[in-house]
């Protein structure tokens, strides 16, 4: 009943409501590439480099005679894969830190925390580079690098939502009732604690594409042929002046998703938690 | 307000720590030979020998840290491995040209955050606000390496308005330097121009909402009087950590969009010191800017509390 509540409300938050559709169809885009992608994304044909869009190739082709539009879906589908595996990473590690450093306080919140602290004190791209340079570079590293990046952003989250959960009244009852701290912390508080993490996880959506991209854009991410956004950007770059449109689409890519993750995190913000500020 | 100035210091000590810890891991997260990585397998004995032997790579782990931390705090971050350049020395000269671009990201931002968040607030729900929010959205949204391309395309290649690429020093010749410099600023600061703006707006709807506010109009007071006089003061305040908090992002997008215009500063030379895993460049870089960006932050907090006596007893 509390769900579909929700839902609705969502529905009723007209730019949550669009940041939505925009993430709805980058899921179907991804998971459908094959389908929508028309095209191998990997095929080149020399003979049709730099063509402008057409009924043939929707978004043109690049300067090898690949097909854009195909490889603009195919994006998609890595952005996608990227922003859930480095925030499943990210949850993973930062839920627990969090929850403990939130639940026990004393020492172990302090030292959770400043370790914390210190993660966020780089500029995030700047860690990334640097990890993802170490590990050599490729997708999986940018995954690890963006995971890492964003482990003290999902750790401040959980120990907010503990410390804010950790004196409501069924924290007391369950007591009470004779719960064990830790039985207490994950029958009870994490359960109540899920609405912000979600928020911090859809809003972190967006900044693992910008991450990724911008590290393929500089060429520290996945290395070509595979299409990704920011490496294509990053190759069109050469072309401008007789191919514009190949740097157009995959920043509109980049952009439309980003947007997506933004307004559904700000809307499901407004939805879950009112009390939370804008 | 000591014992604030103390506690914050302590958890900078505390955190600068903890990031060299992070930095001088990325050598040993290397996997294999960091010395084969930097110098590729064909190199012979005696040279990888001395690289390991110059950057402290034949000492037991512990001791290579604190041989490192302590030249680091001397001012010496090692060699390039590639140039043999002393890596100090060559942040003192990239670091001005990045903070030179960085502060006019910043101003740009400021620029269009003030006017665009103050008139959005008074003019609640009017095209003023409709045209913030717009901003505010394309900052979060226009990831900066796409943003600079598009401005590239249309003001540098198809208008002609402005130099594509490239820097000239302030001093060499102050308006061709500016001229070189609106398309990255622009670049730079709109996302934090995005953020700025959402904050100036709420801050001032929040503001008031004050009974103050109500007291200063009943007593005579024009509109424009109590917005300018009383709430922008109050507003403006909390937008200063945000822009504490932006340096740290301003100083990273920097190598972006130097990597864009061909800016030749900090962040050109990460993307050079990564094509060619020159890690002494690498470390030094990112030791320097995320230590900068942090007492920059701290230093930001802390005049914050000053100018806000609230802020102390958190």
């Amino acid at each position: 009943m509390r769900a579909t509540r929700r839902w609705k409300a969502l529905l009723r938050h007209r730019l949550g409501l669009l940041g939505a559709v925009l993430v709805a169809a980058l899921l179907a885009t991804a998971a459908g590439a094959p389908l929508v992608a028309r095209t191998d994304p990997l095929g080149m044909h020399m003979t049709d480099a730099l063509q402008p869009p057409s009924a043939a190739h929707w978004f043109g082709t690049d300067q090898f005679g690949r097909d854009e539009w195909s490889r603009v879906v195919y994006g998609a589908r890595l952005s996608f894969l990227v922003g859930l595996l480095s925030m499943l990473l990210a949850t993973a590690a930062g839920l627990p830190i969090g929850a403990a450093a939130g639940f026990l306080g004393g020492p172990f919140d302090a030292m959770a925390m400043r370790a914390m602290d210190a993660i966020l004190g780089f500029p995030a791209i700047l860690l990334a580079i640097g990890l993802v340079t170490s590990l050599g570079p490729g997708t999986a590293s940018g995954v690890i690098a963006i995971g890492v990046v964003y482990v003290p952003v999902v750790a401040r989250v959980v120990r907010g939502a503990v410390l804010a959960r950790r004196r409501e009244e069924y924290v007391d009852a369950a007591r009470a009732l004779g719960r064990t701290d830790w039985g207490i912390l994950w029958r009870h508080v994490l359960p109540n604690s899920v609405a912000p993490i979600l928020v911090q996880v859809t809003v972190g959506f967006a900044s693992a594409i910008v991450i990724e991209a911008g590290l393929s854009f500089l060429g520290a991410g996945t290395p070509p042929p595979t299409p990704e956004w920011g490496s294509m950007l990053n190759e069109a770059r050469q072309f401008m002046v007789a191919a514009p449109f190949t740097a157009i689409f995959p920043g509109v890519a980049i952009s439309l998703a980003v947007l997506g993750f933004n307004l559904l995190g700000d809307g499901m913000r407004d939805v879950l938690d009112p009390r939370l500020p804008r | 307000m000591l014992r604030y100035l103390q506690a914050r210091l302590l958890a900078l000590a505390i955190a600068l720590a903890l990031m060299s810890v992070i930095v001088f891991s990325f050598v040993h997260l290397i996997p294999g030979d960091p010395v084969d990585a930097m110098l590729g397998t064909e190199v012979d004995q005696a040279t990888k020998q001395a690289l390991r032997h110059a950057m402290g790579l034949d000492r037991p782990v512990l001791a290579q840290y604190g041989w490192w931390i302590g030249r680091a705090l001397h001012g010496d971050l090692g060699r390039s491995v590639q140039t043999n350049a002393p890596v100090a020395a060559i942040l003192r000269e990239k670091l001005p040209v990045t903070l030179e671009l960085t502060a006019a990201a910043g101003v740009f931002g400021l620029g269009i955050a003030l006017p665009a968040g103050i008139l959005a607030a008074v003019r609640r729900n009017s095209g003023w606000d409709l045209g913030a929010m717009g901003i505010a959205l394309a900052g979060v949204s226009i990831p900066s390496f796409w943003l600079g391309v598009l401005l590239i395309l249309l003001f540098a290649l198809h208008w002609r308005v402005f130099p594509s690429i490239g820097y000239t020093p302030l001093l060499h010749d102050p308006a061709d330097a500016l001229r070189h410099l609106v398309l990255p600023a622009a670049t730079l600061g709109l996302g934090l121009a995005g953020v700025l703006t959402r904050m100036v707006r709420s801050g001032i709807l929040e503001e008031l909402g004050h009974d103050y506010v109500r007291t200063a109009r009943a007593k005579g007071l024009r509109f424009s009087r109590v917005v300018a006089g009383h709430v922008l003061r109050n507003a403006i305040l909390p937008t200063l950590t945000v822009l504490g908090l932006q340096v740290t992002v301003l100083l990273g997008g920097a190598v972006i969009t130097e990597q864009i215009f061909a800016w030749p500063g900090v962040g050109q030379l990460t993307v050079q010191a990564v094509q060619s895993r020159d890690y002494p460049v690498l470390q030094g870089i990112i030791l320097v800017v995320a230590a900068l960006a942090t007492v920059i932050q701290v230093l930001v907090d802390v005049a914050y509390a000053l100018l806000d006596p609230r802020i102390r007893y958190d």
